[in-house]
């Protein structure tokens, strides 16, 4: 159970705060309602290369980075499809100084040219560390665009190309910002060693003063249902063939969600789950496979993904898979394999909660939501899954026409 | 409107000091440290062998053992073991470390000792059946195919082979035709020499109530523990000879300095590891500001202190733009010469300072984190007042030091340069 307090400001900023005086220090978390999904299909990757601009320097502060160092701190953040993610840790003495860097940036950045055209070599360089520059690391940037149609979940969140990146002008800068960067578009948490009162005390006097800009209603292109199974084959300099099936699934937060979400753990999470029992120890197809979803707050992917044993034959590989699920779907879930998913879930669930930072997230993140207290109502949500409703997942939505199957192959020398 | 052109005052961070675990010890006199955070419904045990990589007779052995450790006892088969813990929500972690092997077990507390039954049996029993060699086998082949064709894992294997010799168990590289000979006899041997009733300490901490430490207690505290042989390490040999390779088809190159340093019983481990911190040891670092922040050649570069019971080393490593990598190494021998030339300012010293005793002090924020530095304490043999006193040094620390520092220790035209990709 994480117990919070809640206080929204006039500008419409909602802050939350978690007391825990077991810990010397602080966390800081705030996350922006805008991701990926939220980019033009023209210029994609700009939300995430808005993050790295965050930390070039504020309208009053030249640097965001040195000021919080020297008072002890560091931070980091991360971008999703779905949001933005800033959290800092300091000590609990010198919280203020996280406000004031923070509620600067949210009040107006510098817009500095240095600072674009440096961070744009940045994440260019970050692109192909992590995707061009290593096996397999192209993965989503072939699949995405295939399973999805038409829902802006069809780029990956560090861009669908580098030249979208390359082409990011101060003007989109700017009006990404004033869109985006609003307070009431914005969840602050902070938990440790504080007094809530005091925490309130200083949003107002900090981000108090901070107008909305503009109203974003965010409008997305739904994804339509899927009728036809779809195929992509890859070839590349590749150590093995690798196979990737992914099938749409409900949104986080959305009805039957909790289902598919244990649905997967049923099928790849560990060596006794579905396939691996199947496909790597029986039938020994595979040398790894393993299941998860993608979790997204819009409609997501349950995705499958193996290596093949060399010499295994692709369409061998997928109708073995494809078996597995069908037993998965006509039979019912047994009494101690159900309870094995719940308590790993439970498991996964208690073990998630011992850093602060992750019970500060787990608030936002409910707040994204709609319910803040979410968090802590997933225990009751997982407890609430039927063997029944496990399987019914499967038929619903393990099916070929909702699919989508990348064969990664290894090019032969 | 508050003025926000002038920073909040800044006020002197708390000294660190680091919370005592209990200390006990289980019925076979093995050494059991604990911290107990109520609440959390769940426990993580280390039980951690000495030995680890470093006493493979051949690179490998360690690994496969700790991969192979849960496929199959006499009495429980591979399917049992792995079914039975995932349906107690229960996972492990086996690791040979550089000089541990370490069984890491993570638990709901409802379920620890079905778990423990487990666990013991484990140590006290395992067969490494040959079918699942075979498949292990060929999965740990195809995870070393995949990392051979990362620039990154290519320049770090060759700077730990040029620190410590390629006899030396630290700076041996495993290649896959090596793997594919491994018997299952070898791995039977190291697993007698290293785990099997062979000494060990338990590090534990989380929802540790009477009831968990009994449990404990009866399922560990009943193996038999042996001290295991003294593991004689043949010397290591740096090797400074310049190392590059060319890579058509890879679009940014890894990039590396490196060298042998002190280790943590020096007198000067902590100034050392406070000038490694100015020159690429957080997010503001010089290199990080001259390399990524300025010029835009890497998505970030980084230095470290590395120590081993055995062996410590410095290295600095970044994947660049293919293009840039002979400026780039040119602009981090620029950055070292810098701190062995220049004296640091007294604002950046302050920054570092500060940054480092706080991102110190935050980075320890439950019991899992608070018994993971007892066991560094324990595993180096340091006395519990080190982190203290890394940090009363710290505080203490003068531009003139860290000159003196540089220019005793790091030294570009003794450290090895790796250029990968």
């Amino acid at each position: 159970m994480i117990e919070y307090d809640s206080y929204r400001l006039n500008n419409g900023l909602q802050v939350y705060v978690i007391p825990d005086r077991s810990i010397r220090s602080v966390v800081m978390n705030l996350a922006y309602n805008v991701g990926a999904r939220d980019e033009e299909p023209g210029m994609t990757g700009f939300a995430h290369l808005f993050e790295h601009l965050m930390f070039g320097g504020s309208v009053n502060i030249p640097e965001f980075d040195t000021p919080l160092q020297k008072v002890g701190g560091e931070n980091n953040a991360y971008t999703t499809s779905d949001y933005t993610n800033y959290y800092m840790t300091l000590p609990a003495s010198n919280l203020e100084t996280g406000f004031w860097l923070e509620s600067d940036r949210m009040l107006s950045l510098s817009f500095s040219p240095g600072v674009l055209e440096t961070q744009k070599k940045v994440v260019i360089e970050e692109f192909k560390q992590r995707y061009i520059n290593r096996p397999y690391g192209d993965i989503w940037h072939k699949l995405r665009p295939v399973a999805y149609s038409t829902h802006p979940y069809r780029w990956p969140v560090i861009g669908s190309e580098i030249s979208h990146v390359e082409n990011a002008d101060m003007e989109n800068v700017r009006s990404f910002f004033f869109t985006h960067y609003n307070p009431d578009n914005a969840v602050l948490v902070v938990a440790g060693d504080v007094d809530p009162d005091n925490i309130f005390e200083m949003s107002d006097k900090w981000f108090g003063p901070i107008d909305r800009q503009t109203d974003y209603k965010r409008n997305l292109p739904e994804e339509p249902a899927q009728t036809k199974k779809r195929e992509v084959i890859v070839e590349a300099d590749v150590p093995q063939n690798a196979l990737y099936k992914v099938y749409h699934i409900p949104g986080r937060g959305q009805n039957g969600y909790r289902a598919v979400d244990l649905l997967s753990d049923l099928l790849g999470r560990g060596k006794s789950s579905r396939l691996h029992d199947k496909l790597v120890q029986k039938k020994q197809v595979f040398t790894t496979v393993g299941a998860n979803v993608t979790g997204t707050l819009d409609p997501g992917l349950l995705v499958i993904q193996g290596f093949l044993k060399d010499g295994i034959d692709f369409g061998d590989a997928e109708r073995l898979v494809d078996g597995v699920i069908a037993e998965v779907r006509d039979e019912i879930v047994t009494e101690p394999e159900y309870n094995k998913i719940i308590n790993q879930a439970v498991s996964s669930l208690a073990f998630s909660r011992v850093e602060l930072l992750s019970r500060a997230t787990a608030i936002a993140y409910g707040h994204l939501l709609g319910n803040p207290d979410y968090a802590n109502k997933e225990l009751d949500l997982i407890r609430s899954v039927s063997r029944e409703s496990v399987c019914e997942a499967a038929g619903k939505y393990l099916i070929p026409e909702n699919s989508t199957t990348l064969q990664y192959h290894r090019k032969k020398s | 409107m508050p003025d926000r052109t002038v920073a909040p005052p800044f006020r002197e961070i708390e000294t660190f000091q680091l919370q005592i675990p209990v200390k006990d010890r289980l019925k076979n006199g093995v050494e059991f440290f604990y911290h107990a955070q109520p609440g959390l419904e769940v426990c993580k045990i280390d039980i951690c062998f000495t030995g680890g990589r470093k006493a493979e007779k051949k690179a490998g052995l360690g690994n496969f053992t700790a991969g192979l450790l849960r496929e199959g006892t006499s009495r429980y088969s591979s399917e049992e073991i792995n079914s039975s813990l995932e349906s107690y929500g229960s996972f492990i972690e086996c690791n040979a470390t550089s000089d541990q092997f370490v069984i890491s077990v993570y638990s709901l507390v409802e379920k620890l000792g079905d778990v423990l039954i487990l666990i013991r049996d484990m140590i006290s029993d395992s067969i490494f059946p040959e079918e699942q060699l075979g498949k292990y086998k060929s999965s740990q082949i195809s995870k070393l195919k995949i990392n051979l064709e990362k620039t990154s894992f290519v320049a770090k294997r060759h700077i730990l082979e040029s620190i410590f010799g390629n006899k030396h168990p630290y700076g041996r590289v495993t290649i896959p035709g090596e793997l594919e000979s491994l018997q299952r006899e070898e791995i039977l041997e190291y697993f007698d020499a290293i785990v099997k009733n062979r000494q060990f300490t338990v590090f534990a901490s989380g929802d540790l109530g009477d009831r968990e430490i009994e449990l404990i207690n009866n399922y560990l505290g009943s193996l038999r523990a042996q001290p295991s042989d003294t593991i004689t390490l043949p010397k290591s040999h740096f090797d400074a000879t310049k190392y590059s390779e060319d890579w058509d088809q890879a679009v940014q190159s890894t990039i590396g300095l490196a060298g042998p340093v002190p280790g943590l019983h020096h007198p000067d481990t902590h100034r050392l590891s406070f000038t490694c911190d100015i020159l690429g040891g957080y997010f503001g670092s010089r290199l990080m500001k001259n390399l990524r922040e300025d010029k835009g050649y890497t998505y970030g570069m980084y230095s470290h202190l590395t120590h081993l019971v055995d062996g410590s080393y410095f290295f600095t490593t970044a994947d660049v733009i293919k293009d840039k990598r002979e400026e780039a190494i040119r602009e981090v021998r620029k950055e070292i010469e810098l701190l062995r030339t220049e004296r640091v300012g007294d604002e950046e010293l302050t920054t570092v300072k500060n940054y480092t005793i706080g991102s110190f002090l935050t980075s320890v924020n439950s019991s899992f984190s608070q018994i993971q530095l007892y066991r560094y304490i324990h595993l180096h043999g340091l006395p519990e007042s080190h982190f203290e006193s890394q940090i009363e040094i710290i505080k203490s620390i003068t531009s003139d030091y860290i000159l003196e520092t540089a220019r005793q220790y790091f030294d570009p035209a003794s450290m090895v340069e790796v250029m990968v990709g």
